[in-house]
């Protein structure tokens, strides 16, 4: 109830700045929050609205899923095999700082105007991120941690189920909440290119008819959606790694 | 306990060398060591003079560079589910209840879980209201009661004990060095612990191994049979024990 609470501080301070800001630029730069929010619930009765809603949640889920899939095992396994992990780090150190967007047209060449070409370049950018954390945490299982599980029998099998994963998890949670910040973010680039539906589409289409309030409606849009992210995997967190929240 | 008690560990010559690319560390250098059924040995020495890796050793986690380790009668080559371990952090998972810590090691080796058996072996070790709590509720002694529970759930031979005590303030220390003297002398386990603290050393060990390091060796085994005994703490033959074991480590340390 106080996390409610704080939400709707938050908000209200941030309305009453804006609109302060609002009064001082001029509402045609800068809209106030009254005239936005009417916007966006105006459309919001739309079904047009909730069709980009939809197709931004389905992309950045697809991609949050294809990374998550594809990122974690590996971070595990490069985290508990040292060895691999030497080989491998030159390869990851050296593509993990290349800007993975200025590849965009390379994907959309190869997996198509679609949404596969939208998803895949957003599963890119989230698989380092998801990567690194991961196989950071891994590395972190101690060595007391390991002779405890040998020395009750265990084998590389029961360390992985009963003390490197559930250990990581944590980790796991921390990098998706990052990735979430940054696939809201990449996500209006993606949609920019050869598609009309989406959150991205619905800002770059009003920047189009200098339609401010449709803008600043997209951007709150956004804003939601992540908060939305942001909490559900909150709650996993709680519910899955209940003994770190102690 | 007797003399002519079978040897359940033997250590033969072990000499373990940790080789890195540029360097080769000698850590222990021709242990001979035995530990009878029903015997209590202590480890004593400074840091770094190699009594972790024996006791690893013993436990099968480590293998000796030189040498031979038996169980039994026979070489040790792995970990062996007779043999218990107690680690000095405790070991426990955070994210396991106690009563799913307790549990590990039948979980592990796909035993049926006795949940009577469990109930008891929580009861004896005084820590049957926490059964549903996680490791970071509990306090330094509870949680080693829980590493206790743990290891003596698969009805080892040996328990094997590395500094359990040492985080632990004076009088939770000495409830538990009574603790694991009752669990030994009730399932008649052996015992072999490491510790840096004296008095620990001359209460719980019948035999109190004294080690100098680089290289880790043996550099005396003092007899102590009077540990054990109930009232041996407040006797005087402990303090002059203590005397003994003090004055040995300050010549070892010299």
């Amino acid at each position: 109830m106080r996390k409610y609470f704080q939400y709707i501080l938050t908000l209200a301070g941030l309305f009453v700045v804006w609109q302060i800001v609002s009064m001082i630029i001029g509402s045609y730069a800068l809209p106030g929050p009254v005239t936005v929010l009417q916007k966006l619930a105006d459309d919001a009765r739309s079904f047009q609205y909730w069709r980009h809603i939809g197709t931004s949640v389905y992309r950045i889920t697809a991609a949050l899923a294809i990374a998550f899939v594809i990122a974690v095992p590996l971070g595990l396994f490069l985290g508990m095999s040292p060895r691999t992990d030497r080989l491998a780090k030159p390869l990851i150190y050296l593509s993990y700082p290349i800007p993975k967007i200025v590849l965009l047209p390379i994907v959309l060449l190869i997996f198509g105007l679609g949404d596969m070409g939208k998803i895949v370049m957003l599963a890119m950018i989230l698989f380092f991120q998801l990567l690194i954390t991961t196989r950071d945490a891994a590395r972190g299982v101690s060595r007391e941690a390991r002779y405890s599980l040998f020395s009750l029998g265990g084998t590389k099998r029961h360390l992985f189920r009963h003390v490197v994963w559930p250990s990581c998890l944590p980790a796991v949670f921390t990098s998706l909440r990052i990735a979430t910040g940054t696939v809201v973010a990449v996500l209006f680039f993606v949609e920019s290119i050869s598609t009309r539906y989406g959150m991205g589409f619905y800002i770059l289409d009003a920047w189009g008819r200098a339609d401010i309030p449709q803008i600043f409606a997209g951007m709150i849009s956004l804003a939601a959606l992540g908060v939305i992210l942001y909490e559900s995997f909150d709650i996993m967190e709680r519910i899955f790694c209940r003994w770190n929240r102690i | 306990m007797t003399d002519s008690s079978p040897d359940l560990i033997e250590v033969r010559e072990v000499s373990k060398i940790y080789r890195s690319e540029d360097s080769a560390v000698e850590a222990l250098a021709s242990i001979d060591l035995s530990v009878r059924q029903d015997e209590s040995i202590v480890l004593v020495g400074p840091s770094g003079c190699g009594k972790t890796t024996l006791l690893l050793m013993l436990a099968g986690l480590e293998s000796a560079t030189r040498g031979r380790v038996f169980f039994s009668g026979r070489e040790l080559d792995g970990r062996r589910r007779e043999i218990g371990l107690v680690l000095q952090d405790y070991g426990l998972f955070p994210w396991k209840t106690v009563r799913r810590n307790i549990e590990l090691g039948l979980v592990i080796r796909r035993e049926p879980i006795d949940s009577d058996k469990v109930d008891a072996m929580l009861e004896e070790l005084d820590i049957a209201d926490k059964i549903d709590l996680f490791p970071q509720q509990l306090s330094g002694g509870q949680k080693q009661r829980v590493a206790l529970g743990r290891a003596l759930i698969l009805n080892p031979q040996l328990l094997l004990l590395d500094e359990p005590f040492a985080a632990l303030d004076t009088l939770t220390r000495e409830r538990l060095q009574d603790l694991v003297l009752d669990v030994c002398r009730s399932r008649r386990l052996s015992m072999v612990m490491v510790t840096h603290n004296i008095p620990e050393a001359v209460r719980l060990g019948e035999k109190i191994v004294v080690m100098t390091g680089q290289p880790g060796r043996i550099t005396r085994i003092i007899e102590n049979p009077m540990a054990r005994n109930t009232d041996y703490r407040a006797s005087d033959q402990f303090y002059n024990m203590t005397r003994i074991l003090r004055r040995e480590l300050e010549g070892g340390n010299a």
